[in-house]
């Protein structure tokens, strides 16, 4: 497998603040979207993809709970996984994810990407400061909202602030399991994204099955 | 915040048998015991599952994956591996569900497993539950409020 994938326990890395900022970083793509929206299969499948294209990529991942799933599917799957687990997951984990990305910075010069899956708990609003104390600007983050239409309701009434700060950040949104859901209910989600960003590149797809020529293109 | 409506819960399970059962059989009676599980949480509507997964693992390299996303009830699987025959098998399932205790859940999932040890008395279960709170932990200074959740940790 030409892909590893790093992470580090809480604290052991601390970044220097007045380090320079590097001029030939690897793009960060971030994999954002609520709980059990597909962030870990679209993680998969670019894995797959940049595989394929002989990239080296590390791939941080932020799990809620003791015991990591994903982490361990990964390492399943042939994958060298180290745990980030951060505690909360806006304070904590904002200073372990940037001490993380210092170290890959720092510690693999010849990094294609940095591929990044929060929790799907997690406001993307609060990852960006750790992402961009890396030297990173906003713009340069390529945020990926995986959209599930399945919970449509869901974001409109309990999580409208979690979404709008989601499609506010995104560089594109991936509405997947189309299988699950009615035309009527894409064109809401179509739409309900439009109203946030008019013009927001929108993918529609199913994730297990494969990523579509154009979002692949886009990656 | 929504972060704090959903309790983390780890469950270890050891799903066993005294003769070797296809890898089919076993996904069959995991998917059964998450179904029954998912099925005690739904009855209180105040509820909801944020995500329900769980990784079956057969060997160092194979696995089950289940997933399930809403109240819907649909439990998704995927099987990544070679078929085989196992006398036993190790299922992880992380249980994010909002307005429900750990100790809660783990009397459904006890309800559950019960249940499918009746249904089929060919398979043995036992559960160990594992305490998963997140840490406090803080970083921010001593004595100041996170900037961004203010407090509110799991």
């Amino acid at each position: 497998m030409s892909i590893n994938c790093w992470g580090t326990k809480r604290g052991i890395l601390m970044c220097n603040k007045n380090r320079e900022l590097l001029s030939d970083r690897p793009p960060v793509i971030l994999f954002s979207g609520f709980l059990g929206s597909g962030k870990t299969t679209m993680l998969l499948k670019t894995i797959e993809m940049l595989s394929a294209a002989d990239k080296k990529c590390a791939i941080i991942i932020n799990e809620i709970g003791e015991v990591g799933i994903d982490n361990r599917q990964m390492r399943m799957m042939g994958y060298d996984v180290l745990d980030l687990f951060g505690g909360c997951v806006c304070c904590t984990m904002k200073v372990t994810l940037e001490a993380t990305v210092n170290h890959l910075l720092e510690d693999y010069e010849d990094l294609d990407y940095i591929l990044f899956e929060p929790s799907g708990m997690a406001n993307p609003l609060s990852l960006y400061p750790a992402i961009m104390n890396c030297g990173y600007r906003e713009e340069e983050i390529q945020n990926v909202f995986v959209f599930d239409p399945t919970r449509i309701a869901l974001y409109q009434k309990r999580m409208n602030q979690l979404f709008n700060d989601s499609i506010n950040l995104a560089k594109c949104v991936v509405i997947n399991k189309l299988d699950q859901v009615n035309q009527s209910e894409i064109e809401t989600a179509v739409k309900m994204v439009e109203t946030i960003r008019p013009g927001l590149k929108t993918y529609k797809m199913n994730l297990n099955e494969a990523l579509s020529q154009e979002l692949h293109q886009y990656l | 915040m929504y972060q704090e409506e959903f309790l983390p819960v780890v469950f270890n399970i050891r799903f066993s048998s005294n003769q070797a059962l296809p890898v089919e059989k076993w996904r069959s009676r995991i998917q059964d015991v998450l179904h029954l599980y998912v099925n005690q949480i739904c009855k209180d509507d105040n509820r909801m599952i944020g995500h329900i997964k769980a990784l079956a693992q057969i060997d160092e390299k194979d696995f089950i994956k289940f997933s399930c996303v809403g109240n819907s009830n649909a439990i998704n699987s995927n099987f990544h591996g070679n078929h085989q025959d196992l006398f036993d098998i190790n299922v992880i399932i992380n249980s994010l569900v909002s307005n429900i205790s750990e100790k809660e859940s783990h009397v459904f999932l006890e309800r559950s497993c019960q249940t499918m040890i009746k249904r089929d008395s060919e398979i043995k279960i036992q559960i160990n539950a594992k305490h998963d709170r997140q840490s406090n932990h803080h970083h921010h200074g001593d004595g100041n409020d996170c900037p961004i959740c203010h407090g509110h940790h799991h």
